[in-house]
């Protein structure tokens, strides 16, 4: 019954690639997967039309240089907190897999996901793996080239679907649709759109598990965060084996065999067409098909199921499992304290920025009446969703005497105030140098920007300090 | 990211413009000029994959190059 999937066993650095064909699995495994598939599918497809307050909800303007998620707008000085949301994915992901695996792999990684969906595709059109094989085995006949265009007539459209939708993150999506319809597309997003289709059409047509194999620095790296106590898809070798196949009807144990019966389903279904029988193999993405197929042989033979199974190496060796262990406390609670940071930090940010430029051309003015006068520009900056008007002060308060009043600036604008700071000649001497000046929005006086500057006087009376050009 | 966060290629376009608008080429906008880094960035990554893949190969046996 092997079927030639256990192939060559010399390695060389270039193994010549043979096609999988992965057969289809039903149960509970599969039922998540699509699951799984259809949520991040219709978040990918979906999110580009949602609309928030009037705009896209989701929308990462880099023309604008700036970044809306629902609500909140996120400008180039907030990359932090992008710094930060990748740091938490990524412990995120450390987490998970040192306590289950590659979970990521089998069910939310786009890779599979995309590959699952043109799997499918190629099912409808083609059949399942027998009929694909024998077609396959009997090229450029007419039935062949019907097939083979039709599929590739659906490939091509699904992927320039994909490529559409992922430009609609960053240029919005109704005039993006629009300009498709017109033919009005901008040189940059058409080659986006073909770009992203294009690659999304070869990892996910041809390239497939070995994306997984070659090209994933994941798949290289996850060994390391595992440990005796990860769940992993596994075949327990201690009911199996001795494997063989067998009469219906005939006792195992008095034939001296396991319960494996060597059907080479669980080699079928795999979609990275590895013998999980082999024990834990980098090329295995969890995506736990093989559990459902041999659970679904089981029944089938009247043997328990759980032969194929999530099982740590501990309880293969019928020992305890741990779950608390170092290294997941220690995921484990990093990833807390930084998440909640993350949440801290983004409820108590100010949508307000304020950046100071000094005026180049004099250090400070003298007036007729003997008051000194530094001009700055203020760059303020509202990052919030509605206008507001906003006071500038100083710290310390008293002795700069502003001129400029209050500003307006509108929703998720900047502007460029002059503001002129002016020092009595009385307050001279008790002037300090280093002084703050702050904004503050009026119908919300909590929310204010602050940013250190200097104000230049002439010296007093002796004192040798650096250059200051006088002028006027 | 810093590079994105740090850049506004709207600043080296307008250089390039003179402050005549339509004289850039239709590419120099600042989509463009992300899209060109991040392929920069692409090419950089491949080629220091390469050079790890290079120096990484056993020298030949014979001929003696290193």
């Amino acid at each position: 019954m092997n079927d030639g999937t256990a192939g060559a066993e010399a390695v060389s650095l270039y193994e010549a690639h043979r096609k999988v064909y992965p057969r289809e699995v039903a149960g509970r495994f599969a039922r998540l997967r699509t699951l799984a598939s259809i949520g991040l599918l219709g978040i990918f497809y979906g999110l580009p039309w949602l609309q928030w307050n009037g705009r896209q909800a989701v929308l990462f303007d880099l023309p604008a240089r700036k970044f809306h998620l629902f609500g909140l707008t996120l400008w180039p000085q907030d990359f932090l907190y992008l710094s930060w949301l990748l740091i938490l994915a990524a412990l995120t992901l450390f987490f998970v897999t040192a306590v289950a695996g590659r979970v990521w792999c089998g069910y939310a990684c786009p890779q599979t996901v995309w590959t699952d969906a043109f799997l499918r595709i190629e099912r409808l059109v083609e059949g399942d793996r027998p009929q694909r094989l024998r077609l396959d085995r009997t090229p450029w006949t007419p039935e062949w080239i019907a097939r083979k265009a039709l599929k590739q007539f659906l490939w091509i459209g699904f992927a320039a679907l994909t490529g559409f939708s992922f430009v609609a993150f960053f240029s919005p999506a109704r005039e993006l649709a629009g300009d498709v319809l017109n033919l009005t597309l901008g040189g940059w997003e058409t080659f986006w759109i073909l770009f992203y289709g294009f690659a999304t059409y070869g990892n996910a047509g041809f390239l497939r598990e070995q994306v997984c194999k070659y090209m994933c620095p994941y798949a290289r790296f996850q060994s390391a965060m595992f440990d005796h106590d990860t769940l992993v898809v596994s075949y327990d070798p201690g009911r199996g084996e001795p494997r063989g196949a067998r009469k219906r009807g005939v006792d195992p144990k008095a034939a001296g065999l396991g319960d494996c019966v060597d059907c080479t389903i669980c080699v079928q279904v795999c979609p990275t067409g590895i013998d999980i029988r082999k024990g834990l193999q980098y090329e295995c993405i969890a995506c736990a098909a093989c559990v459902d197929a041999c659970d679904d042989v089981m029944a089938k033979v009247g043997y328990e199921p759980g032969l194929i199974r999530y099982a740590t190496e501990r309880e293969l060796k019928a020992e305890k499992t741990h779950y608390f262990r170092p290294r997941v406390l220690v995921y484990g609670s990093l990833l807390l304290a930084l998440g909640v940071g993350f949440v801290i930090s983004l409820s108590l940010r100010q949508p307000i920025g304020l950046d100071i430029i000094r005026d180049r051309n004099a250090l400070y003015r003298v007036l007729p009446d003997g008051s000194v006068e530094n001009v700055y520009s203020l760059r303020i900056l509202n990052k919030d969703d509605s206008a507001h008007r906003y006071a500038i002060g100083t710290q310390p308060a008293g002795i700069f005497q502003v001129d400029a009043g209050t500003v307006e600036v509108g929703a998720g604008e900047v502007r460029a105030v002059p503001a002129r700071l002016r020092v009595a000649p009385g307050d001279l001497d008790r002037a300090p140098r280093d002084l703050v000046i702050e904004v503050r929005v009026t119908d919300d006086p909590g929310l204010a920007a602050s940013h250190d500057t200097r104000f230049f006087a002439p010296e007093q009376d002796d004192d040798e300090d650096e250059d200051h050009d006088e002028r006027d | 990211m810093l590079t994105f966060a740090a850049l506004d290629p709207q600043v080296l376009i307008d250089g390039v413009e003179g402050g005549d608008p339509g004289a850039a080429p239709w590419w120099l906008t600042r989509t463009g000029i992300y899209s060109i880094g991040f392929f920069l960035f692409w090419a950089i990554a491949a080629v220091a994959g390469m050079l790890t893949a290079y120096l990484h190969e056993s020298p030949p046996s014979e001929g003696g190059g290193s």
